[in-house]
This record gives C-alpha cells, structure tokens and sequence, in this order.
C-alpha cells in the first residue's frame, strides 16, 4: 500500500522516542520541528518506509536521518556498535563531502562534545574517487554511517568482503530520487538496492527524498520496490512561490539583435543589483559561458562578483564556486543544469530562468533553489526573447502558480541495464533463473520483465550465438538453460564488471572556433567526424561553414545567410513536455476566441496570468499576425504547405511536446519516403515539426496529407524510420558499452569514444543481421521510442484524429505563418532515408551525376 | 549494369576483377579474423565474415565459370593469441576454393604465419604473380610495373556521398586509371575509407594522378560509374 502520511506529531510526541542527549541537542539547536520532520522522523522511527518531498532549506535530511540517529546513540551510549553498516545513504552527486560534514559530522560532533557517549558513530564516504588506503581503511573500521553513489553501490555488492558488511543494513536512505527515477541510472540502483536486500534477512527501512515531482505514489513505488508499503510526506506546496514572466523589450520582432542584447543585459544587472545573491539558469551550457562573459564584460564591476557553474567545469573549478557562493563573495551565478540538484549553495533570494525551462516541475525545482528558509518565499523570473517563448512561459507559469506538475515516467525493463547485473549476480554465486528472476520483478521499473527477455538475455551474456568453443572467450556468464542455472565464467569477468559498470554514456565533445581562433562552442566527436569541407550545420542557433579539423578542434566560418546542408543530430536543448504542450494548445484556443475584442482578452491575460499590458499586447498581436492564417490548437492541427528556397516544406503544428513530435515526424516522414520514393529532412521542435524535400519531387494533395494520419503500424513504422539514422547508431553505442558488448576498459587499456563508436557501428551491422531481437538492439529501439521520444503520445494524438476529436487542416500558401517561422528556421534535425537502398543510391547517383554534368 | 572492362579487365558487382583469357577471378582484403582482432579490443562481435565471403566466392566462380582465384593480399587480418577459429575459418575457405578452382595467393601486410597453412592446401604464397599482360601484387610495397596492367588491393576504398537533404551512404568502389585497377574488399567489416579524403597509402599509387581516378562504385547486385574522385570532388 502507497499512502499519504496522514499525522503531523507533536514535539512532545517526538521528543519522547528520542534520546535525552539527542532531544536536548537538537531543541537547544533548532527548539521545534519542521512540517516534514512532523511527519516523517516518527514513521520512520516505526520502521515504515517513508518517501519526503519537501522543499530546500525544510530540515528534510534530518527528518530522513533522525530516527536512524537515535537508534545508533542508543547502541554507542550502551557500547554495543557493531562493525558493520547500518545506515546505507546513497546520492546521485559525487561531491558529497562538504553536505554530509555539516548534515551528519558537525551534529555528531556536537553531540560527542556535549556528552559523554561511550562509542563514535563512524561515518564514511565511498564514491570513485575514493582511495585505495582509504578503501583499505573501511574493511578494518568499518563506518556504521556509509555515504555512496549509486555505481559504487553495485560495486560494492560484488566486493567479496566489504559487500557482507552490507548485510544487515537497517536504513537505506535515497537522496534526489527524483533525479534518477525518470533515467537509466535510477534503474541501475533499483536493482542494486533489491539484490542488495535479497542477501538481508530483515527487511531495512527505506527513505527517499525528493524534490517537487509527480506523481508521488510512482516515485514511492521505485523507492520501495514491488509489494512494499510506504508513506508519502509531501509538504512541498509549504512554501510560497512569486513567479513573474518578463521581457527586456517590448517588441520582439522589429527590435535588432544588439538591442535586444544590450536590453537583456541591463535587465539582468538591474535585477542582480537588486538582489542580495541571484542565480540565473540558461538551458545550455554554451548559453552559460556568454552570459558570465558578457556581464563582466558589459559591467566592469562585475569581475570577480559573477560565475559560471556547469557539468563542463572541472570539478575544483565548481567546488571553488560553490564555496565562494557560500561565503557571499558571489553577487551572481550562472548554470545549466549543475545546480538544479540540492548541493548546498547558501543564501539565494532570486533565481532568473533565462528561456523556457520548458517544464512545469523543472521551473519549480528550479525556482526552489531561492529562499533558503521556509518561511521565505521563492522568487523566480523567467526571461523570454521571442514570441513562442513568451507564450509558453506566460502558461507555464500559471501552471505553475496552480501546482500543476507534468508527469514524469520510470522507463520499464531497460535490458542493457539488466545485463550488467546479471553478470553481477552471476559473480556473486550460482543462480536459478527462476530465482533471480523474482528478485529482479521486485524492481518496480522491472515488475513486467518476461520470462522469455530474461532468457534471451542470459543467452546473449553467455555467448550462445557462437560456436560452442567460443563461448569461452566470448561469454560473459555460462547458462544451462535446461537446469534453469547460470553463473560466472572465467576470472576476466570480475574486472570486467568493476571497470564497466555503470549507465552514464561516454561523450567528448570537440572544440568549434572560427578561422580566426575565436571560440564558438561545442560539438560531439561523432558529429565532428562525419562532418566535410564545406557542410554547413547549426551550432547554438547560428550556422557555420566547415573548413576543416585539428586534433580535438574544428575550424568553422560562420554562415549567417546559409541553410544547414547537414542536420545536427545532438541537440542539448531541454524538450517541452506533452502536458505544458496541451496547456498551450487550450491557451491558443481561448486566445483565438478572444481576438476580436482586444480590451477584453488584454483583460483577461492581465488578470489570470500576471503580466502588464505590454507584455499582453504582445502576445495578442502575435495571435492577430497568425490569424490571417490559421490558428492550431489543442483541437486543430494545422498543416502548412509552402515552397521556400527550392525546397517544399511541409509544417505540420502538432502541440504534443518535442519527445511526441520526434516520434511522429519520423513516422510520417517514413510514410512519405516508403510511399513516394525520396529522401525527406526533417526540422522537429517543441511546437511542431517540417518535413523538407526538393521542390519538384512531388505534389501532395490533401488526401495524401490525411492519411499521413493513421494509428495503425506507428511502432513498426518508426522503427523503421530510426533504422538509418545517426541516432540509432549513437544510441546503440550507448547500449553496447551498458551490455558490456564494448567494453570502455578491457584488459588494461581503455577505448576512446571514437573507437567505441567505430566498433559499434560495426557491431551494430552485424547483430541487426544476425538477430533482430538481438538483447542490445532492442533496446536501442526501445531507448529512443520511449525514452527519448514519446511514442505512445505520439499515438494518442493520432487516435483522437481519426476520432474526430482532433480535426487537421490543411493550409497552402506562398509564405509562412508567423507560428512556422521558429520551426523552418530550426533547418534540419534529422533525415529519414528509403527504405529500398538500392534505388536510393540509384537516385543518388543521378543527382552526383547530373551535378558532375552541370560542373564541367 | 554488373560489370564493366576497363583495359582488359571486366570489374564486377561480385567485388573480383575478372581476366577473361586467363579464365581468372581477382579478389583482395579477406581480413579473415578480423572478429578476433575486435574481441581483443573488448568488443564482443560475433562471427560474422566468413559466410558472406564464402558466398560471394560461390557466385564469383559459378557466374564466370573461373579456373584461377588469386588471393591479392590480406587474406587473413591478425593471428592473434586464439588462433584456432582464425585457422579454422582460414581452412574451410582454402579448401572451398581449392576443391574448385586452382588458387594463387600473394602476400599482404597482415600475411604473417600464411605460409604454413596455405602449403596444406598446395597454395603457394607470392610476393607478385603475373599472368601475360597482367600484374597482380597487393600494394603495400614498391614494385616494378614493367609495363604490365597492375591489379591492386590494400586501399579498401569505397565512396561516402550525402544527397540534397544530407543522407549520408558508404559504398565499397574500384579505382582506375591508366592501366591500374584498384580493388574493393572482399571483407564486408573492413570497408575502408572514403576515397575522396585523404592520400593513397601504396607507395605504387605515390605518384599516380589520385583526381584523375575513376570510381565504379559497388551498389548491391550493381556497379555504377561515379565519374572520377577529382570531379566528384568539385561536384559535391
């Protein structure tokens, strides 16, 4: 049973199950206690699992840890600590030490200080960066307090010593579990934590804490695991919120680029002059650096008072921040999405979202990092530059404002994850693959893995496509599957195991300067390779000619006028979610209703969104400019047809978020490219999606158009669509190096990312021939339809099409609408190639040669 | 089309140069065991090659009806530590072959250790082999032409072209030019790289015009003539 914490405890109440010195400490210190300490610390204390979601600055992680505490006092005061680990605290960020020596260390020093306790509470972090000597150390005094990351945890499982230490932990505590639910690494611990519990005789408590996430009771499900209560405290609306969206100009078309620029940072210093500390949150990393740079640039003062945080940075480079954030040397900080998570930043009172943040709880999470104590309130401004963001973040806010959080999803039964602890039980001991399998359902992600994908992978691990003499070298695990038993092969697989484990894909990205030796931003290595003299491409919004490469740098020259000639497949922006998307589509429909009378919808947009009149103008006059077109809605997707360039575009305004327009705009273009025989490319965003080709090659009537529309074969479709693309290869590099089918570090040497993708590609060939329902390539498939892309949004909108519910019209003109400009301006995100391989290089062929024949 | 004669020699679809008056079939870049070499690398790949080679051999000999097959180089790619499937694999393709056709093979860079397995077979390994106006020699030395037609392997080169939307495709692809015939690899993993990039790497080529070669590249069942590197290049 998942259920709400239905009792708030007196102090009184929680003051009597705790220890005398403990109580008197933590009165002297803080005298009351906490919304989530109220509900949580004494539900715990009846070893109820209990999942907290409570905003920054509300003592969550003493309501997590204060009933294991107290247990372990208790034991020190008698002497009777053991050797062992009885809390587990497990934490997505690496650099933890700082937050557990004031969370845990200075408490417990307090304590020692103030009384006189027989034993020391040992507490001890274990992450990759930890020493062999002070591994060495852990096994002789063994910390009673253990602070890891969720790959050192399933390391620990397969250390022969340290791993029965484990073995009777009480408290498992699972800090930001928001952040890892909804990602491959979240799988990985779930699995972790129900091998780990397999090996337990008693069941321990489980406590997780989040940050504002929906829906509740899924996260408590990942947190407990199959057919486990748990009680939720979510007391995240406690605190109040003071959201405004505002633009540093007000026309946003006819206003020039250096005017805008110029606007937006006067606005920022304004704000930041205001304030005692700001944070300010860009969606990209390259955005973070241009903003830092041309604050210091555009106020001297500046210098000194105003960083940069992002994943980039090394990691001294960000402690140094942090700390000087801290100290109050910083007026302002700038990030991606570094400080999203709960690191302890000190004292903010205002955070700017520079663009879209693009999802409802994203903004909040965001927004909650300002007003550290919980009677404060957090104060959030999202700047927005063009038309489609304002839109966008006007609703976004009001949802925001009402509490309406997007839905988040756990990915199911991702089996390269599976594989790697498959190869980790089977290290542990012999198993039967009955038995295992009903430890791994306990998983929630898991619950639905079939008998017959666990076989097949089991196969797959022990090498069973191959000749029977090979599978020594090429099996990770042997598999008797008339026994139903499995286990380790060879001595290799131990390291093997150590070295590889974990979910976090390998990139290096390559440096991008003009020919002048002025830095632009970043690319991906694989991207870089495939590029050749003269390609255009888009980078940070701009486009670039390629001229040629260096090592780990490109050399480009920028091309402002051109078109891209090659899409960029990895784009870092944030995609916006399918609910906000929704939202939306009901905002353009009463908008569109509205217009005639432009007092009243001014009115209306004032009063229920919080904008001034500016602000609102602009957003009607942007309505009015479309409506001489058509207006898409969430119950009218538009169409647009238009030649521009030599080029057809086809835009179709479909509001479903970008994960759902990724899923749909490859299936229609593989209709169109099965059906009619060409090439298409493709430009998705967040508001829709255009299907390009060379003018000429054909003329869809409208016919032809809705039957692009149909629900049946939108899997197989898309499958197919992905089967030629650079994403699928990429991806699968990904899943091959999580299968252990490349390994990253193999007999003493490691393999770079261009290695691993080189192998990859060819591996990648090989297997689709070999097998289709080869473990790896499934879910390679099943990664980017249902993680990366929404296909089952994808489909419900089609659904309501063919209902009726959702009508589609279709537009033809000489130009595009207003709302089509942002989706051809984006030029190309990805092609989709015929099926048939070899008329596709036949037409290839033509075309080089007709150009060969123009050339001469 | 499937084949083509340039200079005396009919460049096919089957990825082999055929000698018609000779009644022989060129082949090069085997690269047997490459799957080994990857295994190495940590890479679990699985065997792969070795029946698609077989097979193309198979419709090689069938189609042309040859009496010869000279191996032109790399027939096997490294012997590493587990050497049996490597032999194993090398073996059941010499004796394919020479229960069919007579079999010439001439040395490459990676035919180190090739000796003892081919004298099993009666395959004698070469440096160079020469039969009337033709020359075949792998390429990865110098050697003298003495005004023969050379046939070549070595390069694996093969032709990457992106279309008007940007998709991007790789085809294996003969070079030609004045006598010489460059072949494509038989081994379908070890395809090379784009023959518009980049120099030769035979020291026979050093001095060869490389814009001035023509591709017929490998599509399927097909060849199609790409015109030459050098107008390609313009053109694309």
């Amino acid at each position: 049973m998942i259920d709400y914490a239905a009792r708030e405890y007196t102090d009184d109440e929680i003051y009597s199950i705790l220890t005398p010195e403990i109580g008197e400490w933590f009165r002297d210190k803080f005298g009351t206690f906490t919304p989530p300490q109220r509900y949580a610390i004494m539900e715990i204390h009846r070893k109820k699992n209990v999942l907290i979601s409570s905003p920054t600055g509300s003592g969550k992680t003493f309501a997590a840890f204060m009933a294991a505490i107290n247990e372990l006092l208790l034991m020190a005061k008698e002497g009777e600590l053991e050797d062992r680990i009885y809390v587990l605290y497990v934490s997505p960020l690496k650099a933890l030490n700082n937050d557990i020596e004031r969370n845990l260390n200075t408490p417990l020093r307090e304590i020692y200080s103030r009384f006189d306790i027989k034993e020391k509470i040992r507490v001890a972090v274990r992450t990759g960066d930890t020493t062999q000597q002070e591994r060495q150390r852990q096994l002789r005094r063994v910390p009673h307090i253990l602070i890891t990351t969720p790959e050192s945890l399933s390391i620990l499982l397969n250390a022969p010593k340290f791993s029965r230490k484990l073995e009777k932990v009480r408290w498992i505590i699972v800090d930001e579990i928001h952040s890892m639910a909804d990602n491959k690494r979240g799988l990985h611990l779930s699995l972790s934590l129900e091998r780990l519990v397999a090996r337990m005789e008693d069941e321990p408590v489980r406590i997780g804490l989040s940050a504002t996430i929906h829906p509740m009771k899924e996260i408590a499900k990942f947190l407990v695991g199959m057919n486990r209560e748990c009680l939720i405290v979510d007391v995240s609306f406690i605190k109040k919120i003071d959201l405004k969206v505002i633009s540093p100009v007000e026309d946003m078309i006819y206003t020039s680029a250096e005017k805008t620029s110029e606007k937006l940072y006067e606005l920022l210093h304004d704000l930041i002059e205001k304030h005692r500390t700001t944070l300010i949150f860009t969606n990209t990393r390259s955005a973070t650096e241009r903003v830092v740079f041309h604050l210091k640039k555009r106020f001297p003062e500046m210098e000194g008072k105003v960083e940069a945080h992002h994943g980039s940075l090394s990691r001294d480079v960000r402690l140094e921040v942090e700390e000087r954030l801290k100290r109050g040397d910083l007026k302002c900080v700038v990030s991606s999405t570094s400080l999203e998570l709960g690191i302890d930043i000190g004292y903010i009172d205002l955070v700017i979202l520079l663009g879209s943040p693009k999802s409802v709880t994203r903004a909040l999470q965001r927004i909650g990092r300002s007003g550290h104590f919980l009677h404060e309130i957090s104060k959030g401004r999202i700047v927005v530059l063009d038309r489609d963001d304002l839109v966008e973040c006007v609703v976004l806010a009001r949802e925001a404002r009402r509490g309406k959080l997007d839905k988040i999803r756990i990915p199911e039964k991702a089996l390269d994850v599976l594989a790697q602890h498959i190869v980790g039980m089977a290290i542990e001991r012999k198993w039967r693959v009955d038995d295992a399998l009903s430890v791994i359902r306990k998983a929630y992600p898991y619950r639905n893995l079939s008998k017959r994908d666990m076989i097949k992978l089991l196969h797959y691990l022990a090498g069973d496509y191959e000749e029977l003499e090979d599978r020594k070298v090429y099996g990770k695990i042997w598999f008797d599957e008339s026994d139903g038993i499995f286990g380790r092969r060879g001595k290799m697989v131990r390291p093997i195991y150590y070295l590889n484990t974990g979910t976090i894909p390998d990139e290096v990205s390559v440096k991008v300067y003009t020919v002048e030796k002025k830095y632009v931003g970043k690319v991906e290595e694989p991207f870089a390779e495939r590029l050749k003299k003269g390609d255009i491409f888009v980078l940070a919004g701009n486009t670039y000619e390629f001229v040629k490469s260096k090592g780990m740098r490109i050399y480009v020259i920028p091309r402002p006028e051109q078109s891209p000639t090659i899409p960029s497949w990895f784009s870092e922006q944030l995609p916006l979610s399918f609910d906000l998307a929704m939202e939306i589509g009901r905002f353009r429909a009463k908008m569109e209703k509205m217009l005639e009378n432009v007092e009243k919808a001014k009115g209306f947009l004032m009063k229920n969104y919080a904008i001034d009149s500016t602000t609102a103008m602009a957003i009607i006059n942007y309505f009015r400019e479309q409506s001489h077109f058509v207006i898409p809605n969430n119950k009218r997707i538009v169409v647009e047809i238009f030649g521009l360039d030599g080029y057809t575009h086809m835009v179709f305004h479909t509001l479903v978020g970008r994960k759902a327009n990724e899923a749909l705009s490859r299936i229609f273009a593989y209709r169109i490219t099965s059906r009619h025989g060409f090439n298409v490319r493709l430009a998705i965003t967040d508001n829709g999606f255009a299907i390009t080709y060379p003018e000429g090659r054909k003329r869809f009537d409208d016919e032809e158009i809705l039957s692009l529309f149909s629900s049946s074969g939108m899997r197989e479709d898309l499958r197919r669509a992905l089967a030629n693309t650079e994403i699928l290869k990429r991806r699968f590099r990904h899943v091959a190096a999580r299968s252990f089918l490349i390994l990253k570090n193999y007999l003493g040497h490691e393999m770079g990312v261009e290695r691993q993708q080189r192998n990859a590609t060819l591996l990648f060939k090989v297997v689709r021939e070999i097998d289709p329902e080869f473990p790896a390539l499934k879910e390679t498939y099943r990664e980017i339809m249902e993680d990366s892309m929404e296909i089952d949004n994808a489909e419900k909108i089609v659904k309501e099409v063919e209902k009726g519910k959702v009508r589609v019209v279709i537009d033809r003109r000489n130009v595009p609408s207003p709302f089509s400009f942002n989706i051809v301006a984006v030029g190309a995100s990805d092609v989709v190639l015929m099926e048939d391989r070899k008329k596709m290089i036949r037409e290839l062929h033509k075309e080089v040669m007709e150009a060969i024949k123009w050339r001469r | 089309m499937e084949e083509v004669e340039v200079d005396g020699i009919k460049i096919t679809s089957l990825y082999a140069a055929y000698l018609e008056e000779h009644s022989t079939a060129v082949v090069a870049d085997f690269h047997i065991g490459y799957e080994s070499y990857l295994q190495h690398e940590g890479v679990s790949i699985p065997r792969y090659q070795k029946d698609i080679i077989l097979k193309r051999l198979e419709r090689i000999i069938s189609k042309y009806e040859v009496e010869r097959i000279v191996i032109n180089g790399d027939f096997k790619h490294e012997f590493g530590k587990n050497l049996r499937q490597e032999w194993r694999e090398a073996e059941e393709i010499l004796s394919f072959l020479v229960e069919r056709v007579e079999v010439v093979m001439v040395r490459g860079n990676h035919d180190n250790f090739l000796k003892t397995i081919a004298s099993r077979y009666g395959v004698e390994v070469r440096d160079e082999y020469s039969l009337g106006n033709f020359k075949m020699v792998h390429g990865h030395r110098m050697v003298k032409g003495e005004g023969k037609k050379l046939l070549l392997g070595h390069e694996h080169p093969s032709l990457s072209i992106r279309d008007a939307v940007g998709a991007m495709v790789k085809m294996p692809c003969y070079l030609c030019r004045n006598g010489i015939v460059v072949l494509p690899a038989i081994s379908p993993l070890a395809t090379g790289t784009d023959v518009l990039e980049g120099d030769f790497l035979s020291p026979i080529l050093k001095n060869v015009d490389k814009k001035g070669m023509k591709v017929y590249a490998i599509n399927h069942d097909e060849l199609l003539y790409f015109s030459t590197i050098g107008d390609l290049r313009k053109a694309i």
